[in-house]
């Protein structure tokens, strides 16, 4: 269904019947025909076999490239096409040839990108939406696969990538479509290098044979691998940490060793630190071989900040180990010619961080070390089915006249020297209406080309042939969008008339790059009705040819299809929808435009709830920045839209502020609709990051215990979803996890800012205020040991045997917390004491019980060294005092644990009754 | 041959699904009257220190409630039953709770649901402020995802609280129960109740006891609704399906949807899939359908005696709902009430005197009212709106019962009425337009003697379709037309042989 009834037209535009058959000017200007691939050293780089497959029998790829030989005898062909073979390798670049090594995080990165930035809206998925939230990645071949029952028919065909051509080849592709395929059908999705070579990778994961075969060798290919770590962080899992210890020996002091993360590994080009995920507590290891390829003296340099270490074999060659900010250290060694292997490792605890590395040596000025020094053994991603192959200069020469005279050069830039002859098969206008004969018979003769067309395209084709000169008037600026959106097929995300929008089976495709609760708007493309009466031509341009986005929540990008194929559309979208622009004008009070901030904020109507404002986020969902509204849109139209947005958007989760045209605020301009709908344009006339509306700035909001304690029951960063913090007058303050019963934090000062939890959705864990902060055991804080050689166990709150049962609040408020564990009743109270300095907290705990409990031990804390002073105190690690009674009880024990030691006390429990009395300073 | 063109025959239809369920704003008929002749709306000035995000109310004895906010604090308010309310107090009685969206009062306890747990609270020294907080349950999973929300009931005919739990986030969930309703006993043990709920906005009862809950528009809700929760029953979103897993309450987890099918298909084949009771039609029934309080006053609200009132946030509304059993399931018809509100509508209570506080905030989600909280009292003015009141199903057709006699000549009038029908997408994506729509004949309407009943007949009423009828032409023996001229049956079920 081609929205203009012009099927057949389209069809003499995108299969290039104007290559052959000459059209008069304004039959090129109506039909804007697509040209064919570059070839040669601009153009695309393709595999020899691939070349030779394809041209045996373009067709069965399934692109628009017609069989021109298939009028020769079968030796006949393979001549000729032996001889193209040559010329166009002789021609071309040899990326084909360039190995990639398979890198499963980036071949992952593409299977995600690949389903979700735009390309399945045109090609085949590859693999079905709930498959790819599977860890195994699915098989390139489609053949008789549900997938490809669903979109087969409805799919661009991408050949068989696997074949066609190397990783980074399509990965150069990818980034600059528009560079060799210049007609804009294959648009530019604006990826970034990386990107393109991650899809490249997934497409042509058919190349990674060791990922269906391990028993494939291994390969050098070209980078270095890289092992990403985050440390010193105790909410982090401590498992599967040794592996990345043994690659740091005595780079990380011990104590941060337990909390060593591996959080991400991949192949990179060089020694630096883009790929870390967050700026500190963080190392990397690089490793893989450096290739030297004159012997001598080198001198090694490694920048960094905090420390580092290069390797080269088993030589420690750079030691820049240690805390400190950015500073060089080298290291010189001699080198013989050959692979040596190499390793970096880097650390940074705080602060910024850097990590860079250089050589210099015989022939070599100082330089960082460059990307093509770099290779690891791994799996080579190469063209499938590639042999090696030399260009036989005689038979590329005969394949050049080939070239010209099979009518290859009508179509292909393939050699600035080349032109094709003039066109051999008569002027379309003579062609006349007949679906009879040369490329529309049903067997083309030898001297057409087949496409194998079917019967109902042929006909088409005939019957726009046979419109005569029709075909060389200019079409209506309606039929013209029509026109440019089916070659470019925007339809496939933008719906405009009858036509267009995401289909059922496409639509699950388009997702959001972060979860936000904005709905189907959150993910699918907006329609096109009317846009030339919403948008500024201007913003069009910018969206159409520089990338301009207003959507950045929406996964699925617009793809930029080059100046010369859609540089038209602004104007006429601008002409065809809006033919009598009514945009008031005039320039709004300055007096208005701050009744139109009052009306954007949380004293009006709040868009500031749903809408972003520059750089502020919104109290709720991300929708479009209030800032860019009048860059983008049209006054009118922003108008109509306050008034009835679901008029102009169906399903708009925007509700109408003015219903019926009636404005919900009736206080400012006592509620007159069109001036408050003038002052809020007005305002965003100069809406930016000077003057967002009220409520957008948020001061802290700290809650303070001025007389009496006070309780913040909310998710506390350090103590849980279940936290319950306290502030004390005194100035002490704590945070006890319901979840696991425990005394999770103290701390000194400041108690707690509010200000998260009270603005927008109120979303996050929010970190004490105040200083001296320090974090408690974690894990269950009561255990039963029968023997003192018992590990203490890991499993809290309920499935631990524990139960939260409230709280209970004295004459100054403050708490005591009420929870059992088994058998036992807790009461759990603490109270802050002023001191000259900062507050100590007093603890009491009291136990009672019905049944007779024994051996119950309480932790209460854990350090790498805890010692008892001759007063009795219990000092851990230097930070924190104890001063324990369990009214008689036995002694306290200090014991070896996993992470150094731990202070247990025993819970003495006699008729019924057990007290545990802690003073705490720290 | 290539495939290029083919591709754009796949141009979809799917957005023009969503361009066919444009619509306008439902309009306010009745150009003299409006809805404040009928119904008043008093603001409760709150202190300027106070920020009363109201997710809850409970009346309390000696014309006092309590008002729960998102923030944590609990305030008895005195003097709110003033018209206009003046001389109000705000007495702070909690503070620093998590988000507390229910309450209840017991036995001279006040129970509030936090989104961690269900505390009971009391004031032990009698100084105005609870100074003992007891855990009654906290038998569910929170992550710290903000949309993980709790939203506690009153107490059942069997002393029961029940407690409706958000996913975490739209569409995961991620620790015990959410997306659950769970039911806590006098004795503080907690019973599993129903499955498949996505995002609540609100739970109450109807007159009977039976309780029902607001889901808002999302993955496998094409609109917001109001569900009644059957004790067993599976609410429709299978998310939080995993979690029976943990139980035996319910049986064995029911079979999961087929994504793309029709809410009414799918309850034919899953016994356990209880259809939603109401749709709410988004946009032109709110967007954000939450609190729910049933009119038990007798008359001194008016006309509408045990139906059911639920609020809208985002359009600062509040609806009106006429609830039948057919086929053993409830279903029935919606019909605009009132706006105007000042804030996001949440929290909804009846007071003993028969007003309706409403509550409101529109943090986070914007709201047309615009003020960022409010506490309001709706009060019946004694005169009675010339309204549809009760509209059933019947097997050929509806009757409609009105709040007044009608005008026999224009109620009999086919003219006068325009039906439409439309259904939703049951679909694991996000919300559906209005989809499958027709237009049933309407073939004659028939006027009782007394003028307070119409017999409609249509020819085509369709199963699982919110049929939405405009009366725009009916005129009360007044010459009045509708205060609101529109109603939306949610047809689960045609009764079979009612007469």
């Amino acid at each position: 269904m081609i929205p203009s009834g012009h099927y057949g037209e389209t069809l003499i535009g995108e299969l290039n019947c104007v290559a052959c058959h000459e059209a008069n000017p304004g039959a090129m200007s109506r039909l804007q025909p697509k040209q064919a691939p570059r070839l040669g050293k601009n153009g695309v780089s393709l595999s020899p076999a691939y070349i030779r497959e394809f041209l045996h029998d373009p067709v069965t790829d399934g692109g628009t490239m017609p069989d021109v030989l298939h009028g020769l005898s079968e030796t006949e062909k393979n001549n000729v096409v032996d001889s193209l073979v040559h010329f166009l390798v002789s021609q071309q670049s040899d990326e084909y040839l360039a190995p990639t090594g398979l890198d499963e995080f980036k071949l992952e990165q593409g299977r995600q990108l690949f389903h979700s930035v735009g390309c399945v809206a045109c090609h085949s998925p590859q693999e079905t939406q709930s498959s790819l939230g599977q860890a195994e990645v699915g098989s390139p071949d489609l053949s008789g696969t549900e997938l490809e029952a669903q979109f087969g028919h409805h799919s661009v065909p991408m050949g068989n990538l696997s074949a066609k051509t190397s990783v980074a080849a399509l990965a150069k592709f990818l980034e600059n479509p528009l560079a060799s395929r210049p007609s804009g059908r294959m648009p530019s999705l604006g990826l970034s290098a990386g990107e393109s070579q991650a899809i490249a990778m997934y497409l042509a994961r058919g190349q990674a044979t060791g990922l269906f075969d391990p028993n494939q060798p291994l390969e050098r290919v070209p980078g270095l691998r890289y092992t990403y770590i985050e440390f010193g962080n105790n909410e982090y899992s401590t498992e599967g940490n040794e592996d990345f210890a043994n690659h740091f020996p005595g780079n990380l002091p011990d104590s941060v060793r337990d909390f060593l993360r591996v959080a991400g590994s991949g192949i990179i080009d060089r020694v630096t630190d883009s790929v870390l995920k967050r700026p500190q507590q963080v190392g990397l290891v690089f490793y893989g071989s450096l290739t030297i390829s004159v012997p001598g003296e080198y001198t090694f340099y490694v920048k960094s900040d905090d420390g580092s270490r290069l390797y080269i074999g088993t030589e420690l060659v750079v030691n820049n180990d240690n805390d400190h900010g950015a500073v060089e250290k080298s290291g010189k060694i001699r080198l013989g010619v050959g692979d040596h292997p190499f390793k970096v490792t880097y650390y940074n605890r705080g602060g910024d961080g850097e990590i860079s590395a250089s050589f210099e040596g015989p022939g070599i000025s100082k330089q960082e070390i460059p990307a093509d020094r770099f290779t690891y053994r791994g799996q080579a991603m190469k063209p499938l089915g590639l042999a090696e192959f030399k260009v036989d200069l005689n038979k590329a020469r005969v394949g050049r006249r080939h070239f010209v005279t099979f009518g290859c050069a009508q179509c292909h830039d393939a050699d600035s020297s080349l032109t094709g002859q003039s066109p051999a098969g008569g002027t379309l206008s003579a062609l006349g209406g007949s679906s009879q004969s040369g490329c529309l018979s049903a067997q083309p003769s030898d001297r057409a080309v087949s496409y194998r067309l079917d019967a109902a395209e042929r006909e088409a084709i005939a019957a726009a042939l046979g419109k005569g000169r029709q075909l060389s008037q200019p079409r209506s600026d309606a039929a013209k969008i029509e026109h440019s959106m089916t070659q470019m097929n925007c339809y496939a995300c933008h719906a405009r008339g009858e036509v267009g929008g995401p289909s059922l089976e496409r639509a699950p495709y388009f997702g959001m790059t972060t979860e936000v609760d904005l709905g189907d708007e959150g993910r699918l493309p907006p329609h096109l009705n009317g846009v030339g009466a919403k948008l500024r031509p201007d913003w069009t341009s910018e969206v159409l040819l520089k990338g301009g986005a207003v959507r950045p929540y929406m996964a699925t990008r617009m793809p930029q299809f080059g100046a010369d194929n859609v540089g038209h559309l602004p104007g006429l979208f601008d002409r065809v929808d809006d033919p009598e622009p009514d945009d008031p004008t005039g320039e709004v009070p300055l007096l208005d435009t701050k009744y139109g901030r009052r009306l954007l904020g949380t004293k009006g109507m709040a868009c500031i709830t749903c809408h972003t404002y520059g750089p502020y986020p919104s109290l709720g969902v991300p929708a479009i920045d209030l800032t860019q509204m009048s860059h983008r849109l049209k006054r009118s139209w922003f108008r109509d839209y306050l008034i009835n947005p679901a008029s102009l958007r169906p399903g708009t989760r925007m509700p109408s502020f003015f219903p019926g045209g009636k404005s919900v605020n009736e206080e400012i301009f006592d509620g007159d609709t069109e001036r408050q709908i003038q002052a809020l344009w007005g305002f965003l006339e100069i809406a930016d990051e000077t003057n967002p509306p009220d409520g957008l700035v948020q001061g802290t909001k700290e809650i303070i215990a001025s007389d009496e304690a006070v309780i913040y029951r909310n998710f506390i960063a350090g103590s849980g979803p279940r936290s319950i913090g306290v502030g004390y007058p005194e100035k002490g303050n704590l945070s006890f996890d319901a979840q696991s019963m425990r005394l999770a934090m103290i701390w000194h000062g400041p108690f707690i800012d509010a200000a998260r939890h009270s603005s927008g959705r109120g979303q996050g864990f929010e970190p004490p205020l105040g200083h001296n902060k320090l974090m408690l055991p974690e894990g269950p804080p009561l255990a039963i040991l029968p023997d003192r050689q018992i590990a203490w166990p890991q499993t809290v709150g309920k499935p631990g045997g524990y139960e939260f049962r409230g709280y209970r609040l004295d004459e100054q408020r403050r708490p005591t917390f009420l929870y059992s564990f088994r058998n036992l009743e807790v009461e759990d109270f603490t109270e802050a004491i002023r001191t000259e300095l900062d507050a100590k907290l007093r603890r009491e705990l009291r136990f009672t019980s019905k049944a007779t409990v024994v051996d119950v031990w309480m932790r209460l804390a854990i350090g790498q060294s805890i010692t008892r002073g001759e007063d009795g105190v219990f000092n851990v690690d230097g930070r924190l005092q104890l001063k324990v009674s369990n009214g008689g009880g036995a002694t306290p024990l200090v014991r070896d644990a996993a992470a150094g030691k731990e202070l247990l006390v025993p819970v003495d429990v006699r008729n019924g009754h057990g007290k545990i009395d802690v003073e705490m300073v720290w | 041959m290539n495939q290029i063109f083919k591709t754009h025959a796949a141009a979809s239809t799917y957005l023009l699904s969503l361009c066919a369920a444009f619509f306008v704003s439902s309009a306010v008929s009745a150009a003299e009257l409006g809805e404040s002749d009928y119904y008043q709306i008093h603001t409760i000035p709150i202190p300027e220190e106070i920020v009363l995000e109201a997710g809850a109310i409970q009346v309390l004895e000696g014309e006092r409630i309590a008002v729960s906010t998102r923030l944590g604090d609990i305030y008895i308010v005195e003097g709110a039953y003033g018209e206009p309310p003046k001389d109000v107090a705000f007495k702070p009685f909690a503070s620093g709770l998590h988000e507390v969206l229910g309450l209840a009062y017991r036995d001279g306890w006040l129970y509030c649901t936090q989104r961690c747990e269900l505390t009971r609270m009391k004031d032990l020294d009698g100084d105005g402020r609870a100074d003992l907080f007891e855990t009654v349950n906290d038998d569910w999973g929170i992550t710290g995802d903000y949309h993980e929300y709790a939203f506690g009931s009153k107490f059942d005919r069997n002393g029961d609280l029940w407690i409706v739990h958000c996913l975490t986030g739209s569409f995961t969930s991620e620790t015990e129960y959410r997306g659950w309703c769970l039911r806590i006993k006098p004795d503080g043990t907690m019973v599993p109740t129903c499955s498949g709920i996505r995002s609540p906005g609100g739970i109450g009862m109807n007159a009977v006891g039976d309780m029902f809950y607001t889901d808002n528009q999302g993955v496998w809700n094409g609109t917001s609704g109001l569900k009644y929760l059957e004790p067993g029953g599976f609410m429709g979103n299978p998310t939080g399906n995993t979690w029976y897993s943990l139980t035996d309450a319910l049986g064995p987890r029911p079979e999961d949807p087929i994504s793309g099918s029709r809410m009414h298909i799918e309850a034919a084949k899953i016994p356990e899939l209880v259809p939603t009771a109401i749709y709410f039609p988004y946009g032109k029934m709110g967007q954000s359908a939450s609190g729910i309080a049933c009119d038990l006053s007798g008359g001194k609200f008016g006309p509408f005696e045990e139906q059911l009132f639920v609020g809208d946030q985002t359009h600062s509304t509040v609806m009106r709902v006429f609830l039948e059993k057919v086929n053993g399931r409830y279903q029935g018809a919606l019909f605009p009430f009132m706006g105007g509100f000042d804030s996001g509508n949440l929290s909804l209570e009846f007071g003993p005197d028969g007003s309706l506080f409403v509550g409101g905030t529109d943090r986070g989600w914007g709201a047309r009212g615009g003020k960022p909280f409010a506490l309001q009292r709706a009060v019946w003015t004694g005169k009675t709106p010339f309204e549809v009141k009760e509209m059933r199903a019947q097997e050929d057709g509806f009757e409609l019962v009105f709040t007044e006699p009608v005008d026999a000549d224009t109620a009999r009038d086919l003219e006068s009425y325009k039906i439409e029908t439309y259904t939703y997408i049951y679909q694991s994506s996000y919300g559906s337009p209005e989809v499958d729509q027709t237009k049933p004949k309407i073939e004659k309407a028939v006027v009782s003697e007394n003028g307070l009943r119409v017999r409609i007949y249509l020819d085509g009423l369709q199963i699982g379709h919110v049929h939405e009828l405009k009366l725009s032409g009916v005129r009360s023996r007044a010459g009045n037309p509708l205060l609101h001229d529109t109603a939306y049956y949610t047809l689960n079920y045609i009764p079979q042989g009612v007469l």
